[in-house]
């Protein structure tokens, strides 16, 4: 094939000295204004909303149950409003790959990034969303488990340790939402994301725990996760103290996420 | 302006983009026309940032687009017409908005404007495509940008919205802003586009007017007598290519004119019917143009 017509224009590019080029200064001003992008995105459809509400009631209902049904001494608002933070934070993973994978499968990750060319910033501004909003369901979860199992009927019970739990639940929800956050980026699709996730986490890590040996166990990301709740047995205790899981589980966490930026930043949304 | 230099992308063993290189200029609109899987989708990708070309630039002004400050104020790109079904139309533009750093009250101003404000707080899952174009053609619109990227803008529009679409883009040239719209249709693009460029298997074919290109297309006479056969041997004796049509005792004529082919006839009194100039119209051209670079054609 030929070229049949002459280009019409002169191609010499004319380069003025960059005066609406992007300088530093301007950086903390874009990351506001795609947080606030994020912030809209995350408000404005119906997914999170409902998320939350499936927080609450399952954190009441699992309390309220317990303490309604569970006839032992230690039943009481301080042991059991923090039984639904497992749930809390499967759902805290599962907003967090929808955070990302719904703009994949709508095709919005266009706009964005057309918006935002530095896919670093919307990846920045996604994860504070999603750590705040997963910080948001993890609070929730745990005021309604105190609500339900207060009206379960039992006692207060030693209120002292509750600020303890409710910071390590929270961490788990925030760093749960963290992690799928990566794997949203990583996978770019909610299906596929959600089921391997729920069922890494629900089936894989159970059967593995079968038959692999404890210092495999521990090493385990929901695991090491769950051990920030300490909800195992006594007699079964393998996990590390609360501190070190917590840092297996965010060492997960951020690396799905770097893994899924560094995914982003090279292949085409 | 817009300056796409030497832009090339490929995929695997597939060279999608080769070698672009064209302009676009302010106060004109650029049709950009190729068939389908010539590159028009992954060029207009590669200028605003979401496909990262292997080699090549592109400019605005001379600026490249990830260096630009506000990109929604120099450049409107609606290269789809995605939005979440399950967010509102006013709502799918706060979120651009928002993203752009741009202020809220742009939001009913482009919604006016591209005729949507009625539906503002409806969900996009219940939009038909024409609305869906529309409210991306509204994003684009956002940051009053000077120039415009619109990836089939015409696609779903019905009769009316495609006419608009035309009046707006022209509208919008005619004040000094730049407009690039793609289209696999040339015909529609040469309605109301300055300058075509056009593109097969990722290369420029021919970048130009659209009188420049119209001008290109291969012209031939029609002729209509009682004596086909007559006539048919007098003209190749000239030198003419003629071609015997389906359609009644008509001619195609190439090689002769009118005013040859009518001096002919009288001298031989051989009676004409008919003698008309037929052109060839844009979509044989681009037909013509693009038929080996094409990468679905049909038998």
């Amino acid at each position: 094939m030929t070229t049949t017509l002459e280009h019409p224009t002169n191609l010499e590019p004319t380069r003025p000295a960059g005066t609406t080029a992007t300088t530093a200064a301007n950086r903390p001003a874009r990351l506001a204004s795609s947080l606030r992008s994020e912030w809209i995105k995350l408000a404005t459809v119906r997914s999170p909303r409902a998320i939350l509400a499936l927080t609450i009631a399952v954190g009441g209902t699992a309390a309220f149950m317990v303490a309604r049904f569970v006839d032992e001494t230690d039943v009481n608002v301080a042991t059991v409003f923090g039984f639904s933070a497992v749930f809390t934070a499967v759902f805290a993973a599962v907003s967090g790959i929808l955070i990302y994978t719904a703009e994949a499968e709508h095709h919005t990750a266009h706009q964005t990034f057309a918006a935002e060319p530095r896919r670093g910033v919307v990846i920045a501004a996604k994860t504070t969303v999603t750590a705040i909003y997963a910080a948001v369901l993890g609070l929730s979860g745990l005021a309604a488990g105190a609500a339900g199992a207060a009206l379960g009927g039992v006692e207060a019970g030693d209120t002292s340790t509750m600020p303890a739990t409710v910071a390590w639940a929270t961490g788990f929800a925030v760093l749960a939402g963290v992690l799928g956050l990566g794997i949203g980026l990583i996978a770019r699709h909610s299906a596929a994301a959600i089921s391997g996730v729920l069922v890494w986490w629900l089936v894989v890590e159970n059967l593995v725990s079968v038959f692999a040996p404890e210092r495999v166990v521990r090493l385990m990301p929901f695991f090491a996760g769950n051990g920030m709740l300490e909800i195992v047995e006594e007699g079964e205790r393998i996990a590390f103290d609360r501190p070190l899981t917590s840092v297996i589980f965010a060492t997960y966490a951020i690396g799905a996420l770097l893994i899924g930026l560094a995914m982003t930043a090279r292949i085409d949304p | 302006m817009i300056t796409v230099e030497h832009l090339t992308k490929t995929y695997g063993d597939r060279r999608a983009v080769d070698d672009l290189t064209f302009t676009v200029e302010p106060g004109r609109v650029t049709g950009f026309v190729g068939p389908n899987g010539s590159g028009k989708s992954t060029t207009m990708r590669m200028m605003v940032g979401l496909t990262r070309p292997d080699t090549g630039n592109v400019f605005y002004d001379g600026t490249p687009y990830d260096r630009l400050a506000q990109p929604a104020t120099t450049i409107g790109a609606a290269l789809d017409a995605s939005a979440h079904p399950g967010r509102t139309a006013r709502n799918h533009l706060r979120t651009m908005c928002a993203a752009s750093g741009l202020p809220e009250s742009r939001v009913d101003a482009v919604m006016a404007d591209v005729g949507i404000s009625s539906v503002a707080d409806k969900r996009v899952g219940g939009f038909s495509l024409g609305m869906r174009q529309r409210l991306a053609l509204a994003g684009a619109l956002l940051g009053e940008p000077e120039t415009l990227l619109l990836d089939e803008p015409a696609n779903g529009l019905d009769p009316d919205g495609i006419r608009w679409l035309r009046s707006y883009l022209r509208d919008y040239a005619d004040e000094g802003g730049a407009v690039l719209v793609s289209s696999h249709l040339i015909a529609e693009l040469s309605l109301f586009a300055d300058d075509l460029v056009v593109i097969g298997a990722g290369r420029l074919l021919a970048a130009a007017t659209v009188d420049e290109i119209t001008s290109q297309a291969a012209s031939s006479v029609v002729v209509e007598t009682p004596t086909p056969a007559e006539l048919t041997v007098l003209l190749r004796d000239q030198g003419a290519d003629v071609t015997e049509l389906l359609a009644g005792p008509r001619l195609s004529v190439n090689g002769a004119t009118r005013s040859q082919i009518a001096q002919l006839a009288l001298d031989h009194h051989i009676r004409l019917d008919e003698l008309t100039d037929q052109r060839a119209s844009l979509e044989d051209l681009l037909v013509d143009l693009t038929h080996d670079a094409a990468e679905f054609t049909s038998a």
